[in-house]
């Protein structure tokens, strides 16, 4: 019937176990040395139980049996626990298992009453039992389902505590589902505990929610952080001063209609150079062509590299008047534009010579003093400036047939040779009007930003700075004004855009 | 002669008994333990190794203490007490007996092999374990068997055996 075990023998290896389920959290009463021999003797027998000494018993049975081993053991640890002594042995049990056994067996007056008792105590409004089912309707159920279903504490355990709490449950739900009908009170109290045990399962899952919500931005701040190192430890910096900058094909063509608008209007119909007033004598924009294969949509997406020739005739009633060929030319390489959409490098000295060496030459055939602007969405490299404006005034270019400004339409700086009164003249022409204040209050507020970004880390991604700042056109050429105060180094990084890097300059 | 010692304790409170352990030491030597992170280095390439280690450092290189070490094998071995006793008793009286014994000494049952069962005693002087052997022939024959390190070996066989002696009438 039982399988092949002896069920006497087992009762008799089950009775100090028995002994400490019946007297429950009240053994701790014992002293010390006799629940000491309990413990001993509980763990023998339980040993002795599992090497098969009463035989093998069916599964459930032997769940049983040996759930009242660990059960009348978890109880003796409770108690040790309970009056602060110390016996090693029970540290067999956690925390949990120990909190499982105490907060069921908070119930266990319910052993002695009956659901009459139960109810003449609700009659009376006994302050203790009421508190225990304010427990029971807010937070028992639900706690001990869930602990229940821990599998770090031992199932034997768990299969002891569920009984004893659904023998609990069954009888508080029958008393109370009686007293009920007899006191309305009861009933609204316990509509009032249910009310708040929803609301507060309602604020724990909004709070679950709101920390999951947490944890996955965290997951994905950290996420990104782990992309931006990645990023930074494989670039890198070639330390020749390309790819320092981010222009985008629909950015390069609206700093072209910009700057050749800009240049019409400054130079209007009469302009007044170097204290002369001056009259346009002819204008004309011309366009480059794509020199490659693209479709019409694509070509339309590209900026023209458009030029205005500007034919400047002196205001003199006699002889002798001034003229100026003034040339406006935005400069970019469309064949970047057409592939990868952006370009990401200042134009270098020989793209510059190239414009240069063709404008001189006409120049001098005709006899004109010509001046170029020449405008360039992604700046000039360091060699090109140094070309125009060095400290070694001696190696600086300078022309009697023409006169040469680069405009950097990011940026705004305009770069000419001091020493050049021509260029000087025009430099007004030339210059982009900007705003100073505004430009002043940008840089500031990109400054904060970006002082913040390099107290947790070493370098500043400009997306970044631009998500905290918003789309401001004033951002960009703020945050190269601000990296270069900070001597940092800027650089196009594929997966990351531009970013700042201070690392060379702090050794990292 | 400096030693270092390296304790991979398991608990909270293995860690703290290891702490007034060195407390206990404190006018018998000098033991601290090192601040900062504490190394092990298996390898020819020490040099390298600190030459790259000085330059991730700030400040001062001297911030880096640096000792060749070897295994060092303790001449420290498990004691071992053993009681023997011959007794007319019954075993069960016995048995009753020694089951009280090692509630007084605050022994907790381990496991049991053969006829032996094992307990395993914490105390305030250590840790130590028990083994309490029993045959039956004309006589009872009692083994019990203290193990450990340290005076905790000294101080259980002592109130064991005087307990033994109470019980035995000698």
């Amino acid at each position: 019937m039982f399988g092949e075990g002896d069920i006497e023998c087992t009762e008799k290896l089950l009775l100090p176990a028995k002994r400490v389920l019946k007297a429950g959290p009240q053994i701790r009463y014992e002293a010390f040395e006799r629940r000491v021999v309990l413990w001993n003797q509980i763990r023998e027998n339980f040993d002795r139980y599992q090497d098969g000494v009463c035989g093998t018993f069916l599964r459930d049975l032997d769940s049983h049996f040996c759930s009242q081993f660990d059960a009348a053991l978890v109880a003796l640890a409770v108690s040790v626990k309970a009056n602060g002594e110390s016996f090693d042995a029970v540290k067999i049990f956690s925390d949990e298992e120990l909190g499982l056994y105490e907060r069921v067996e908070r119930y266990n007056v319910f052993e002695l009453l009956t659901p009459n008792d139960i109810k003449k105590r609700l009659i009376r409004r006994d302050e203790s039992l009421l508190s225990l089912l304010h427990d029971h309707y807010i937070e028992m159920d639900s706690w001990v389902d869930a602990t229940l279903e821990n599998p770090e504490i031992r199932l034997t355990l768990r299969g002891y505590l569920k009984k004893r709490w659904g023998s609990y449950k069954g009888k508080v739900n029958v008393a109370v589902a009686e007293a009920v009908t007899e006191l309305d009170w009861l009933g609204g109290l316990i509509a009032t505990w249910k009310n708040e045990t929803q609301e507060a399962r309602a604020a724990r899952d909004d709070l679950d929610a709101q920390e999951r919500a947490l944890r996955e931005a965290e997951e994905a701040l950290k996420s990104r952080e782990r992309q931006v190192e990645a990023a930074m430890r494989a670039w890198n910096g070639d330390g020749q001063g390309g790819r320092s900058r981010y222009v985008s094909a629909g950015e390069a063509m609206q700093y072209e209609l910009t700057f050749i608008g800009r240049m019409e209007t400054n130079i209007g119909d009469s302009p007044v150079i170097g204290g002369k007033v001056f009259r346009v004598e002819g204008i004309e924009e011309n366009k480059e062509a794509f020199p490659g294969h693209i479709g019409e949509a694509g070509r339309k997406a590209l900026p023209k590299n458009r030029s205005l020739s500007i034919h400047l005739v002196e205001e003199k009633l006699l002889w002798g008047k001034k003229q100026y060929a003034f040339n406006a030319r935005f400069a970019s390489r469309m064949e970047r534009y057409a592939g990868p959409g952006y370009d990401c490098d200042p134009l270098s000295l020989d793209d510059v010579t190239v414009v240069l060496s063709d404008m001189r030459d006409r120049a001098r055939s005709s006899g004109v003093p010509t001046v170029l602007c020449l405008a360039s969405p992604t700046g000039f490299e360091r060699r090109v400036r140094d070309f125009i404006d060095s400290e070694e005034f001696h190696r600086n270019f300078i022309s009697k047939h023409l006169s040469l400004l680069l405009l950097d339409l990011e940026t705004g700086d305009l770069i000419f040779n001091p020493a050049d009164e021509t260029a000087q003249a025009f430099s007004g022409i030339c210059e982009l009007e900007i705003d100073f204040e505004r430009k002043a209050r940008v840089r500031r507020n990109v400054r904060e930003a970006m002082n913040d970004a390099l107290k947790r880390r070493n370098y500043v991604i400009f997306d970044d700075i631009q998500k905290a700042l918003g789309n401001e056109p004033l951002v960009k050429s703020a945050f190269y004004d601000c990296s270069a105060d900070m001597d940092g180094e800027v650089k196009f990084i594929e997966t990351l855009g531009l970013v700042m890097d201070t690392r060379k300059i702090k050794g990292v | 002669m400096e030693y270092l010692l390296i304790v991979d304790y398991e608990s909270d409170a293995e860690r703290k008994r290891i702490d007034y352990a060195i407390e206990r030491w404190g006018d018998r030597a000098e033991i601290f333990k090192p601040k900062g992170t504490a190394m092990i280095f298996r390898g020819a390439k020490i040099d390298e190794f600190l030459e790259d280690l000085y330059s991730r450092l700030e400040g001062d290189r001297r911030k880096v203490g640096v000792y060749r070490m070897e295994e060092h094998h303790p001449e420290v071995e498990e004691k071992t007490i053993r009681l023997r006793y011959e007794c007319k008793e019954e075993v069960e009286v016995l048995e009753k007996f020694l089951s009280y014994l090692m509630s007084k000494v605050n022994a907790g049952y381990d496991y049991r092999t053969g006829n032996t069962k094992k307990y395993f005693v914490t105390t305030k002087k250590g840790q130590a374990s028990i083994e309490i052997t029993l045959k039956n022939n004309e006589t009872t024959d009692l083994l019990i068997t203290v193990l450990g390190y340290g005076d905790v070996v000294e101080f259980l066989a002592r109130r064991i055996g005087e307990e033994m002696n109470v019980f035995l009438g000698g």
